[in-house]
């Protein structure tokens, strides 16, 4: 889906006569949004996960080493069994929904995430989605340190199924909001690790999905580009059917998500309006 | 229709990854992409000058016939070794993103392949200018080489899934090629073997799908229809084989990463 930021409609050039009148040229995200009303979306968007597992650690002994390692210490059982990271987990999600997933460290939120991703396949159970599904997920998106930003820029998006989007205007795009058009060319490792996050923020915006996944994306680079990434990514779940977000601030939850699940332990043990389960989860874990 | 353009998508994706890999190989080398001919030329001529001048093998023309064999055979081993490595060497990048383990099997091997067509081109042009029958060696270089192409694709698959669970499997790879290569007639012709060993060598898959190469470029004949039947089968069975393992495992083995 390629967007045109060097014509925007309605722009009139200064220069163009004494009579011309000065609109202000639309940003490019500002373009991608507007596009993205005129867009008709899957209207049946949905996730629906029903009785799903996902299970750490069951390959561990498959080499002979790791066969040996487990005949030695005796506890090849266990090890073999894996950790349960998430236990049969039922969810469904429909348009409209703003979905906020809470829970302690380790209870099975970013995998519930990656799950519903389509990067984790379940070990159990079985995961149907329907339309489009974009994940801003806090690890990155596989970039290359030595490659330069334009290429990367590329990369992010062919990892991300996304390669059709490409353009050249798409990166200009990308690289104006992350505020680092000068360093086009540069190689990714040359960027402060701030740069760094600004160019995967940016890279993860620019999509137009009808579902958005949000791993804890608000914080990144200096203040004034966590406002404006904030501005942006607050519009864009406006106008995203379906948005599930994982965050530890109560309150980012609260202001975006009119549904919420707690996870416990990898179980999903509440399910209900954001701030009922948020003050479940207060009382339980202070 | 939605599937084709997903594996449409899938497809550019392959070919771009396999561009960006290719950039990294050679950025900053000082002859680039010319390694892609020098490397397998200068093993060409080690194995000339070894089994050419100094044993003398009784082939005619034998650096064509030594070529025939010999770009196939690295094209192969080499990508199969590759493609053992090619998911467990990308850990991190499968772990955050949902796009299919295959893409980078696919990528891997395409960078081979790219190398290897430029050392083929330059021997097919020999191979037409010292052959009396150019015409033929055009018309059926595509319909021969591709069932090596097909094999290695579908083959580089299922190394590729099966080295996320057997990390030996890159140095048993290494190993079995080694082995290989001696029981294959690349530097020797399979009428030189012993008739005790024959049947290794004759129904060696890696000989019938190098034997229609040879038989077309060194010998300026067309391979005989069994034998082309064989190695399309050979050919069309690995590929079988990746696109099951793809399919039925998908993306499953990242818990084994």
């Amino acid at each position: 889906m390629d967007f045109d930021i060097t014509a925007p409609a309605g722009a009139v050039d200064e220069q163009d006569g004494d009579d011309s009148v000065n609109i202000m040229a639309p940003t490019a995200f500002e373009q991608l949004m507007a596009q993205r009303d005129t867009e008709v979306h899957t209207s049946n968007a949905s996730v629906s996960l029903d009785r799903v597992d996902v299970i750490f650690g069951q390959h561990v002994y498959r080499t002979v080493k790791g066969v040996l390692v487990g005949m030695l210490r005796g506890t090849p059982k266990e090890v073999m069994t894996g950790r349960k990271v998430l236990d049969a987990i039922d969810l469904k999600v429909s348009p409209g929904d703003r979905l906020g997933i809470v829970g302690h460290n380790g209870s099975g939120k970013t995998t519930l995430l990656k799950v519903i991703a389509g990067i984790l396949p379940p070990v159990h159970g079985t995961r149907n989605v329907a339309g489009s599904i974009a994940p801003v997920i806090a690890q990155g998106l596989g970039f290359e340190p030595d490659l330069p930003l334009r290429l990367n820029i590329k990369l992010g998006l062919a990892y991300s199924n996304r390669l059709p989007q490409h353009s050249r205007d798409l990166e200009d795009a990308i690289l104006d909001f992350a505020e680092l058009t000068e360093f086009a060319d540069a190689q990714f490792q040359t960027l402060s690790s701030g740069m760094q996050a600004r160019l995967t923020f940016a890279t993860s915006l620019f999509q137009t999905p009808d579902i958005l996944i949000l791993d804890e994306v608000f914080a990144t680079g200096d203040a004034n580009f966590v406002r404006k990434s904030q501005a942006a990514m607050m519009e864009h779940i406006e106008r995203t059917p379906i948005v599930i977000l994982v965050s530890h601030s109560a309150g980012l939850i609260r202001d975006v998500c009119n549904r919420s699940i707690l996870l416990d332990h990898g179980r999903m043990v509440e399910d209900g309006p954001t701030d009922k389960i948020l003050d479940i989860y207060a009382q339980r874990y202070g | 229709m939605l599937l084709n353009e997903s594996l449409k998508t899938e497809l550019k994706t392959v070919h771009f990854i396999a561009s960006v890999s290719l950039y990294k190989k050679y950025c900053g080398s000082l002859i680039g992409m010319g390694w892609s001919l020098l490397n397998p030329l200068v093993q060409l001529i080690v194995y000339f000058f070894a089994f050419g001048l100094i044993i003398k093998v009784p082939i005619d023309n034998y650096f064509v016939y030594l070529a025939a064999g010999l770009l196939p055979w690295t094209f192969i081993s080499s990508s199969l070794i590759n493609s053992a490595t090619s998911i467990t060497s990308r850990k991190g990048t499968c772990q955050n993103t949902a796009m299919p383990h295959w893409i980078f099997v696919l990528s891997d091997i395409s960078c081979e392949l790219f190398a290897t067509l430029i050392a083929m081109s330059l021997l097919l042009a020999v191979a037409i200018v010292t052959s009396d029958n150019a015409l033929m060696i055009v018309a059926l270089i595509v319909p021969v080489l591709l069932p090596v192409v097909i094999f290695t694709y579908g083959a580089g698959v299922v190394m590729a899934y099966l080295g996320v669970l057997y990390r030996d499997l890159p140095h048993l790879l290494n190993l079995f090629f080694s082995v290989m290569f001696w029981l294959t007639p690349i530097v020797y012709h399979w009428t030189m073997v012993p008739k005790s060993i024959e049947v290794i060598v004759k129904y060696n898959p890696f000989a019938m799908l190098f034997g229609s190469v040879q038989v077309l470029l060194h010998g300026g004949a067309a391979p005989t229809l069994d034998l082309m039947i064989a190695t399309y089968v050979i050919a069309l069975t690995a590929a079988a084989a990746g696109i099951t393992m793809a399919r039925r495992i998908g993306n499953k083995l990242i818990y084994a990463l």
